[in-house]
């Protein structure tokens, strides 16, 4: 009885390993699907409101969701508190709870937040485009991976869960 | 050290307000002169007092430049192109550095080698007497002085008196924010419960806008510089408006010389015209 209650344990730990794993791309795929629709907003209130970047952050941070709007509303009082672009883009990255996006897509972000707001408003709207086609190749990689990657994890951990009981066994 | 100065040092970092603070005890700035590779010089009575603690590097000049538009320069571009910044408070950033331009227009200031931080203030009750000669002379009026004057400062106080003391109706075009300086709808400064003011357009534009939507009685604006204003005014004035309007010009004659103040003076448009002097007196006359 013990016995099978372990190995139900151990493959359970070991499949609820991989399964966790699977998810991290459909987290990172939701996440990327969030920053994009940031950055529209974050578009559409700079070429309307010509407001400055720590209020236009806030007022987008409260149209989007999860991580997205987390990390806005950190970077915009980073910048409210007097911190410079570099820092206030590094530090809320490192800050926001719960973020797995892809380097590829971190970097892009990254280098957008420390560069936005050094330029007019075309040179704007250039670095915006320009981060919004980085981010859809993210998430068209992650969608062609999300499923055969996710499935894999999945099954290794009950595989990794199964061999470990047999061998005990 | 007043409540202005310190609203204004905010764009500074920290290092430079102390150094402000403990060197300006006893004066009231005017104005903080930031000139690369030098030290910093408070302007406060007439003279320049140096700050030895502050020198001014290009890295200290993009800071405060960078604080000042709140790390936004597109939200600042338009003033920018043409040399300034306006604070929250009414205070103005003056820029100095090389023009880049984009055709045959300047597009922005790169390497900012001079920043004039001017204080603004408001002096209640500095336009008691231009006020009274208004209430019984109510026509339109010219404020003419040297740079520097306290001509703004005599239209500010003026547009909340006629419209506090005398209820008449005033709307403002504040092309450069410098008169009631709005910020999030908010004037910063006193200008009147019957004024209603229009930021951020040109002269020409603004005056049209308001005399279809405002029913104004009076229209103030800051510094007369174009053709394209003064025919919008004409242009306004045969509707029954009044205008308040200041002009770079030390005298009668001076602003005689200019062509863009003469067609002023030739439309008849202002009866009173006040002439700030160099004691701060204001002369008036019926022109």
């Amino acid at each position: 009885m013990l016995k099978t209650i372990g190995a139900i344990l151990v493959i359970g730990a070991a499949g609820g390993f991989g399964i966790s794993k699977a998810l991290q791309f459909y987290r990172q795929l939701r996440q990327l699907r969030e920053f994009y629709q940031a950055l529209e907003l974050l578009k559409c209130e700079l070429n309307y409101t010509l407001l400055p970047l720590p209020r236009i952050c806030r007022m987008t941070a409260a149209r989007v969701k999860g991580t997205a709007s987390a990390y806005l509303l950190q970077y915009a009082q980073k910048l409210e508190e007097g911190l410079p672009r570099t820092k206030a883009a590094a530090q809320s990255m490192e800050e926001v709870r719960g973020l797995t996006l892809p380097n590829d897509a971190k970097m892009a972000l990254l280098e957008l937040f420390e560069a936005l707001g050094r330029y007019d408003l075309d040179g704007e709207n250039r670095l915006l485009q320009m981060t919004a086609h980085r981010l859809n190749a993210a998430m068209e990689r992650c969608e062609a991976e999300k499923k055969p990657l996710a499935k894999g994890y999945a099954v290794l951990g009950f595989c990794t869960g199964l061999a470990l009981v047999i061998l005990m066994v | 050290m007043t409540e202005e100065v310190r609203q204004a040092l905010r764009v500074c970092p920290p290092q430079v307000r102390s150094a402000v603070t403990e060197a300006a005890q006893g004066l009231t700035p005017e104005e903080l002169r930031f000139r690369c590779g030098t030290a910093l010089r408070i302007f406060a009575g007439g003279r320049e007092t140096e700050v030895p603690r502050v020198s001014v590097t290009p890295e200290l000049l993009q800071s405060i430049l960078s604080s000042a538009t709140e790390h936004s320069v597109y939200a600042a571009q338009n003033t920018i192109r043409q040399g300034f910044i306006t604070l929250a408070g009414g205070h103005r950033l003056g820029l100095c550095g090389t023009a880049v331009e984009k055709n045959g227009e300047i597009a922005t200031l790169r390497d900012i080698s001079s920043i004039n931080l001017r204080i603004a203030g408001q002096h209640p009750g500095c336009a008691d007497a231009a006020s009274d000669f208004l209430w019984t002379h109510p026509r339109s009026c010219l404020i003419i002085g040297a740079p520097g004057s306290g001509k703004t400062t005599l239209l500010r106080d003026l547009i909340r008196q006629i419209s506090d003391r005398f209820l008449w109706r005033v709307s403002v075009v504040d092309e450069r924010m410098e008169l009631a300086c709005c910020v999030g709808g908010n004037a910063q400064f006193q200008v009147g419960a019957h004024t209603d003011v229009l930021s951020g357009v040109c002269k020409q534009c603004g005056i049209e806008m308001l005399l279809r939507t405002m029913n104004p009685q009076w229209i103030a604006l800051d510094e007369i510089t174009a053709e394209a204003d003064v025919e919008a005014m004409v242009r306004a004035s045969y509707c029954g408006v009044r205008f308040l309007a200041t002009a770079h010009a030390i005298s009668r004659e001076e602003l005689q010389r200019r062509p863009v103040y003469r067609k002023l003076m030739q439309a008849q448009l202002f009866e009173t015209l006040m002439t700030i002097l160099p004691n701060r007196q204001v002369r008036t006359e019926v022109m």
